[in-house]
């Protein structure tokens, strides 16, 4: 057996002891001089002749022998070369075989150490070392050989040499394999040597030990048998050697691979038990690689959770392990691997990669590098390094692959679990941040816990928890894991910074090199900041805050850090939602509670001063303030200082009930007029205010409340709340305007009462007025009364009642109560024309009391009355009933500054309508007393009139007269008659008098003796109506004037002789139905001189009508307003030209009524029809 | 007097609307007595839109008529409708109170009291 490498060489005791030269060195040049000092001494000693050709035979065939050994370890070669060795120590004897064993075993050796690159002096120590066992291993061997009788040459071959051979193989053997093990044992200790007795001795028993004995056969062969036979013996050597090579060769494959098997299932079991632990695979990792090949430098460099972040759990560098980060080298070496993971085995220094030197405090001659990768990414890197060239070998990297490919999968694994794990850890520190959080109802409580709870569980360098204002666009600093920022806070401009952008956006912000970072603020409390993640809490979209998260670590936050601080931040956005809704219901309540409160003290309250006061007295008790003030409006837009608490008596007094000037304070004014709630420094109010009221304010700010009623503001309540009290806002303010809101009410229905008790008390007063009035039986006698009810009724000094003459356009005094003495004679019946009275002539244009009080007294009353009367205050109510004007109640008040109030006026007012009415009721009175006399009056002129008209025509033989009257009103304007002039003329006269009533009535009955007597005094109807114009001319003044148709009928001859005056033309139906219009030309009568009369003849057949009729006949309208009309009388009368004058006047009025319907005449209906008998 | 084709260059317009009858004449005589207070000169009754007119209203036009020959003006009726104007003529008032037309005579009313 021969090693091709010395073993990897390493620290031992021995070495130590000796100085620099390593104990395998030394021991193999030891053994090497030891073997070639006993070659050399074989010179020496006697000897026999040698046969040198042969010898050289021997020494090739040992050459090549050595040639054909296989390698049966990284480091050892088994060979038969101890059969040749032994064969030509049983020929030549010790020398000879020494000569063969040291050169064959020298030659050998040379040509198996093929490596150009090989020192020489290591090759030389090799050729020392190897040919000087040799030499020890032949020579112990012949010593054993001839002591147990043993002959050289061989002779007499039998059983009794097996002793001398067995022990001669025995020998060469164990001295083989004992140095062999020696070396080993020196160079890796006790592992070497049991790595050489394991790997080595179960072949080397077979290969090398076995075949030793038939080194006799071979020098029996060479002895005693021709060179044919020696020839194909020793081919068939040869071919035994090849023979063997091949299947030792495929042995020790088969052996690697099952070893490499075994060594990957036993790290696979190992790594499965190691788990996810990094440092335990790691150390795995290194035992198996370790096991495979030794190295004095082995780094284990691994990727951890982030994407740069590279440790080395395993270094050993020059065979020491290190404790700390190993050199900078290390991470160029994995950043030269990572764009392209790939194995790497060096032999030489020449072939290292370009990167800086690895720290090692030796020379690099040889290196294996085997990086670890899961789908082509480089997640680790496997380095071995060695001072020694060709330290590693192919069949090294090989295993070592395998050894990476599970390593690489374990870390993996490692990996993904510990990530899962880690976040898996942050989601269960997400949940009890988030439980913890949530059980937090107070939000200071809970942005101070949020805080503390996020920087103690993650472990960052601050975190800081803000909300947010979007409305507003505000950013507020609520808490801070840094005790200087949470005692003093900071500012967070809107859009700025970090935190004002991710507000502004609600985005999330991370930084990982915060000094680099244009928008990042930094904060002198927090030096060394070096990146920051900015998170914003939102709730359904709606960012409600921002949670601040800094490291003092460049590149400190990924995205795995993102995920889970906002995971978190949602937590905590719900938390301070709730904590928020949680408050929002807390204050909601208390301000029910407080606005029920309220409501409840002012409402069993029923004077204002009494709820006022109870306001005051609740708003300091209700919101914490300290001062409060109620302000109440006027009529004359100014205000009035109704009640206050938190000042002194005096400093109230001095302000109380003191009217405050319209606009003198624009804060009331303001809030007047806009109707809502005002913050204002106190400067808005109090400066305006007396100094005893805003002496003692110190550092307060002024909060005004309209106190609305109706839509109406009717006071300011004004609230001074101290100006560094930010807390509760937004709840005081509610509670505020409750209590307002309700005072307001609560003031408006005091004030609904109170004016419904004056309403009641001036209904009661007036009904006494009334109540008086109406029991008086005068005009005169209510007066009187009145007059002195007024002053007890409104508190006058004095009253007075002036009457208008509507006659005369002047007032008069009527009556008067309370005036002084000497003023009465103002009153006493006397006339004052409004021209002479400018308070007079001013109440004619009004309507509404006017009242003159000091100077004014002396601008609207004559001077002698404004004397006289010596009074400061003069009230006139007008007396007016439906616009007309009946007179004046006068009130007056003697004493100066004394005025009438509201109240009072409504009585005044009241008791001047209640006045006015009598007067007027007085009047209609009056007025009624006439009409009914008038009534009366007309009643007995009907009665005269109707004297006047014919009760019934006349009888005429062979002539039919009818006729129908009907007045309009009482007394008509139509009239009609008969005159009988001789015994054969009658006249037949209709007329209509214009106009209607009593005048009309006396002017027919004027018309109707003028017309007798023009009638009996003339001849012709022309000429007597001719005569009757003229009379009526005579006496006509009024502009009357009267129709007339008159025609004298010859009842004989049947002639008619007609004149018509203005008056309707009558309609003459012959007998055979054709109607005519009798008209001949006339005017009315009483207005011209000349009417232009025209005298008409008619001859009347038997069967003629002539039907005689006034306007109110044709002019009569019905329901739509139509006239009965000429035409439908002249149809009427055609129609029936058989029946008598009675059956025609009755169809005719038949036809007009049923025409008319209900509706009552318009004016007089005269009707008159005369027709002559058939028969005649 | 005579009145001719005068064109009527009224000094003021009154306009007679709906009915006029005993009802509604005395309102209308006040009116136009008002009226006549200031107007002296001529006054053009518009009768375009008056329906009806009885005795009381003609007496009223004829009192207005006296009142406005007695300060020197004239009372014309302007407009009158073809049934005002058959009425008018019946009476034979359209003598007395001329239309702008000229579709009457001029003639003198008798003075009151003559």
């Amino acid at each position: 057996m021969k090693t091709s490498q010395p073993p990897v060489s390493s620290p031992n005791r021995l070495g130590n002891i000796i100085g620099s030269l390593p104990a395998g060195v030394l021991f193999k040049l030891c053994v090497g001089l030891l073997g070639w000092l006993g070659f050399a001494s074989l010179w020496v000693l006697p000897r026999a002749t040698l046969p040198l050709q042969d010898v050289a035979v021997f020494v090739l065939l040992s050459t090549g022998t050595k040639c054909l050994g296989t390698q049966v370890s990284p480091h050892v070669t088994h060979s038969l070369v101890g059969v040749i060795d032994l064969a030509a120590l049983y020929i030549f004897g010790p020398l000879g075989g020494a000569i063969v064993a040291l050169a064959g075993g020298s030659a050998g050796r040379l040509l198996r150490l093929r490596q150009p690159t090989a020192s020489w002096h290591r090759t030389a120590l090799d050729v020392l070392f190897t040919g000087g066992l040799n030499v020890l291993m032949l020579l112990v061997a012949a010593w054993c050989y001839g002591a147990l009788g043993g002959s050289i040459p061989l002779r007499n071959i039998g059983w009794h040499l097996f002793p001398a051979i067995v022990a001669a193989s025995l020998a060469w053997f164990s001295i083989d394999h004992l140095c062999w093990a020696t070396t080993h044992l020196l160079d890796g200790g006790k592992a070497g040597w049991r790595r050489f007795w394991s790997d080595v001795l179960p072949y080397s028993l077979y290969v090398e030990l076995l075949p030793l004995p038939f080194a006799v056969l071979l020098g029996a062969a060479y002895l005693y048998l021709s060179p044919p036979v020696l020839v194909l013996m020793l081919l068939a050597i040869l071919g035994v050697g090849l023979i063997m090579r091949e299947l030792m060769v495929s042995l020790v494959e088969e052996r690697r691979h099952v070893r490499e098997l075994s060594t990957l299932n036993a790290l696979g079991r190992s790594l499965l038990e190691a788990g996810p632990n990094l440092h335990a695979i790691c150390g795995l990792v290194y035992e198996h690689c370790r096991q495979i090949v030794e190295a004095p430098t082995f780094v284990l460099q691994v990727q951890s959770g982030q994407e740069n972040e590279v440790s080395a759990p395993v270094a050993i560098i020059d065979g020491v392990p290190l404790t700390e980060t190993p050199p900078e080298g290390w991470r160029d070496l994995y950043e030269w691997m990572r764009p392209a993971p790939r194995e790497l085995l060096l032999s030489d220094k020449v072939e290292m990669p370009p990167f800086a030197p690895l720290g090692n405090k030796r020379a690099i001659s040889s290196a294996l590098y085997m990086p670890l990768c899961v789908q082509e990414r480089l997640i680790g890197l496997i380095s071995l390094q060695s001072p020694q060239p060709h330290a590693f070998g192919e069949d090294d990297r090989k295993a070592l692959a395998l050894v990476a490919s599970q390593a690489a999968m374990a870390l993996h694994t490692a990996g993904l679990y510990r990530r899962e794990q880690e976040r898996s850890s942050q989601l269960i520190a997400i949940a009890e941040v988030g439980r913890k959080v949530a059980a937090i109802l107070d939000l200071a409580t809970l942005f101070r816990e949020t805080v503390a709870l996020v920087r103690e569980t993650f472990g960052y360098y601050h975190v800081s928890i803000f909300t947010v204002d979007t409305a507003q666009q505000r950013v507020a600093f609520q808490a801070s894991s840094n005790p200087t920022i949470q005692a003093r806070g900071t500012v967070v401009p809107w859009g700025l910074g970090l935190i004002g952008r991710a507000a502004s956006s609600g985005d999330c912000l991370l930084v990982n090199d915060v000094l680099h970072d244009a928008h990042f603020v930094a904060d002198t409390a927090l030096k060394e900041t070096r990146s920051e993640l900015v998170v914003p809490l939102k709730v359904e979209q709606r960012i409600v805050g921002v949670l601040d998260l800094q490291s003092d670590r460049e590149e400190a936050f990924g995205e795995q850090d993102l995920f889970v601080m906002q995971a978190l931040a949602d937590q905590i956005a719900i938390a301070v939602e709730d904590s928020r809704l949680y408050r929002a219901q807390q204050e909601q309540a208390w301000v029910a509670t407080a606005l029920f409160q309220a409501a409840e003290a002012v409402s069993q309250l029923g004077a204002s001063e009494e709820i006022l006061a109870t306001i005051v007295r609740l708003v300091p008790l209700l919101t914490g303030i300290n001062r409060c003030l109620v302000f109440l409006c006027c009529d004359d837009e100014g205000f009035i200082t109704v009640d206050g608490s938190g000042w002194s008596n005096e400093q109230l007094g001095a302000l109380k009930s003191q009217p405050i000037k319209p606009h003198t304070i624009p804060l009331l004014v303001r809030v007047r007029a806009e109707g809502m709630i005002l913050h204002a420094p106190r400067s808005a109010l109090m400066d305006f205010m007396p100094p005893p009221l805003s002496m003692d304010i110190a550092n307060e700010e002024l909060t005004a409340i309209p106190l609305r009623a109706k839509g109406e503001v009717i006071g300011v309540l004004a609230v001074l709340v101290p100006a560094d009290d930010g807390g509760g806002v937004g709840h005081r303010d509610t509670i505020l305007t409750g209590i307002a809101n309700q005072a307001a009410m609560a003031l408006d229905n005091a004030r609904m009462y109170a004016a419904q008790r004056e309403e009641a008390w001036v209904s009661t007063a007036l009904l006494q007025v009334a109540t008086v009035i109406s029991e008086e039986p005068s005009l005169d006698e209510a007066l009187t009364t009145v007059v002195r009810l007024a002053p007890l009724l409104v508190g006058m000094d004095w009253s007075a009642i002036l009457l208008w003459d509507e006659e005369r356009d002047t007032f008069f005094g009527a009556r008067q109560y309370g005036m002084a003495p000497h003023a009465r004679s103002l009153m006493a019946g006397q006339y004052y024309r409004p021209e002479d009275v400018p308070l007079l002539m001013a109440l004619m244009a009004s309507t509404q009391p006017l009242t003159i009080q000091g100077d004014e007294m002396d601008h609207y009353l004559p001077p002698e009355i404004s004397r006289a009367l010596d009074t400061c205050s003069l009230t006139v109510v007008p007396l007016r009933a439906r616009d007309k004007l009946l007179g004046a109640l006068v009130g007056g008040l003697t004493e100066e500054g004394k005025v009438i109030s509201g109240r009072r006026m409504n009585i005044l007012s009241g008791m001047a309508y209640q006045i006015a009415l009598s007067i007027e009721t007085n009047q209609l009175y009056q007025q009624t007393l006439a009409q009914e006399r008038l009534q009366r009056e007309i009643e007995l002129a009907r009665d005269i009139q109707k004297s006047f008209l014919p009760e019934c025509c006349p009888e005429m033989p062979g002539w039919q007269l009818a006729m129908a009257y009907r007045a309009a009103r009482g007394v008509g304007g139509d009239y009609y008659d008969f005159i009988r002039l001789d015994a054969r003329r009658l006249g037949l006269v209709i007329a209509d008098v214009s106009d209607k009533g009593v005048a009309a009535a006396l002017y027919m009955a004027l018309s109707r003796t003028v017309m007798r007597a023009a009638a009996i005094s003339t001849a012709g109807a022309a000429q007597t109506l001719n005569q009757m114009n003229r009379l009526l001319l005579e006496d006509a003044r009024s502009g009357m004037f009267v129709s007339v148709f008159y025609a004298i009928l010859d009842v004989e001859s049947g002639t008619l002789t007609c004149a018509r005056a203005g008056h309707n033309p009558p309609l003459l139906v012959r007998s055979d139905g054709h109607t005519d219009s009798v008209m001949p030309p006339g005017a009315v009568l009483g207005i011209l001189n000349d009417p232009g009369l025209v005298e008409e003849r008619i001859q009347m057949e038997p069967g003629d009508v002539l039907v005689m009729y006034t306007d109110g006949v044709i002019e009569a309208i019905n329901e739509a307003e139509e006239e009965f009309g000429e035409e439908r009388l002249q149809s009427i009368v055609s129609g029936t030209p058989e029946s008598s004058a009675e059956v025609c006047v009755r169809h005719i009025d038949a036809a007009v009524r049923a025409f008319t319907g209900e509706r009552p005449l318009f004016d007089d209906f005269t009707l008159l029809v005369i027709k002559r008998d058939s028969g005649h | 007097m005579s009145m001719g084709q005068q064109p009527c260059e009224p000094s003021a317009v009154f306009p007679l609307v709906g009915r006029v009858d005993a009802l509604t004449s005395p309102a209308i005589s006040a009116r136009l007595d008002a009226l006549q207070k200031v107007h002296r000169g001529t006054i053009c009754v518009d009768m375009a839109q008056t329906t009806y007119i009885s005795t009381s209203g003609l007496r009223a036009l004829l009192l207005a008529h006296q009142r406005q020959q007695t300060t020197g003006g004239r009372l014309l009726l302007c407009s009158v409708p073809a049934k005002i104007a058959r009425v008018l003529h019946m009476c034979g008032l359209d003598r007395i109170l001329q239309s702008p037309e000229g579709s009457g005579s001029d003639e003198d009313i008798s003075a009151p009291g003559q």
